[in-house]
């Protein structure tokens, strides 16, 4: 008889490499042994297909994965900020992440100008005197680096009579709403006009790209600002 | 010089691993040859940055809260501070985030809810077959025959 009829027979155990898991029983004579490999087999078909899904999800918790504990702890650092919905921080962190993003882009912008390889703390500082939209960040801003940013524009712009530029706050403020200028927070103050500058036209943008020329990290003279902490004592 | 920070900083500060990783990712995309790196400081001043960004986010959040004569702010409100103050391109993603949060939850409180109606159901059952032979909660012990009706 030749042996290389590959056996459908149970009763012959074929040549050949066995595959991992026994064939599958004939339904008469299956036995309790088969029943719970099936079992597993089946729970561990699900379990890797559930964790498929969860690495699939990853990606979704990598958005949130500043922690949203302490995220509150922030927003409660306002005691005007009472309670918060529990989908409330889930929105800011992503916003926040987002906001580093763009943060980083402008950043590195700067540093391109400057054809260096490191973002260095200026790069910020001048992503945030740059954009309009970052102005509520002007305080964190070391005064030198406003007004080396504003000298290339008031050279355009021409200077006021303090040397330092005026700031617009956003428009559309709709009645009571956000806060304003500088640091005011949570309270819909009149516009406080000391840290203050110009958003000039875009024309404007393009000269100071160019001629923009040495900006290299030499601040930190303790030119200090309203947040303390950030003071990076370089 | 390297202070490394050991005052107590009375402001909670956003995890430096957490933002330090998103920032090196997003330079990674930024430049394809060759590393960008960042300095110590300029990794504090994202950081900071970021904390006053949830000060002002939230406050301006509040703020129509507050203008909805509501207690509590809620997702809309934060939606909403978003185009006050001036971030329409952060909206959609949010948006869909948010999607994406309230479909899980809606899944776990179905399966929840499910659970719990369940369990009530099975504690109505129970007493009402006290007629012998269906107490099979109880009795499981005695399935071998033994139980008494």
């Amino acid at each position: 008889m030749e042996n290389n009829q590959a056996a459908a027979q149970s009763s012959s155990y074929p040549p050949q490499p066995t595959p991992p898991l026994p064939p599958p029983p004939p339904p008469s004579s299956s036995t309790p042994f088969h029943h719970l490999l099936q079992q597993q087999q089946q729970q561990l078909q699900m379990f890797w297909s559930y964790q498929r899904q969860e690495i699939e999800q990853v990606n979704d918790f990598k958005n949130h994965q500043l922690p949203l504990a302490r995220i509150k702890k922030i927003m409660k650092a306002d005691e005007d900020v009472r309670m918060i919905s529990a989908e409330a921080p889930i929105l800011f962190a992503k916003a926040c992440e987002l906001f580093i993003l763009e943060l980083t882009i402008r950043s590195w912008l700067h540093a391109e100008e400057n054809k260096r390889r490191t973002l260095q703390k200026n790069d910020i500082a001048a992503a945030i005197t740059r954009t309009d939209i970052f102005d509520f960040l002007v305080d964190i801003v070391p005064r030198d680096e406003i007004k080396e940013e504003a000298a290339g524009l008031g050279g355009i712009m021409g200077a006021t009579a303090s040397g330092v530029p005026y700031y617009y706050p956003p428009m559309g403020q709709p009645a009571g709403g956000g806060p304003h200028g500088g640091m005011m927070i949570g309270r819909p103050a009149a516009v406080d006009p000391t840290g203050v500058y110009v958003q000039p036209p875009s024309n404007a943008w393009q000269s100071v790209w160019q001629s923009h020329a040495a900006d290299d990290g030499s601040y930190g003279s303790g030119a200090s600002s309203g947040q303390g902490n950030l003071d990076g004592q370089s | 010089m390297e202070s490394e920070k050991k005052v107590v900083s009375e402001a909670e500060e956003l995890p430096r691993t957490i933002v330090r990783r998103v920032v090196k990712e997003k330079l990674s995309n930024c430049s394809e040859d060759g590393d960008l790196s960042v300095h110590k400081d300029a990794l504090l001043a994202f950081s900071e940055s970021a904390r006053i960004f949830i000060h002002y986010l939230s406050a301006t959040a509040n703020d129509i809260c507050r203008e909805s004569k509501r207690q509590t702010m809620n997702a809309d409100d934060v939606l909403k501070a978003l185009e006050e103050i001036e971030f329409p391109d952060f909206l959609n993603p949010l948006k869909a985030s948010l999607d994406e949060f309230r479909r899980k939850n809606a899944g776990k409180k179905a399966g929840a809810a499910k659970e719990k109606e369940e369990k009530k159901k099975r504690k109505l059952e129970e007493p009402s077959h006290d007629s012998g032979g269906g107490e099979r909660v109880e009795n499981e012990e005695d399935q071998d025959g033994t139980g008494d009706a």
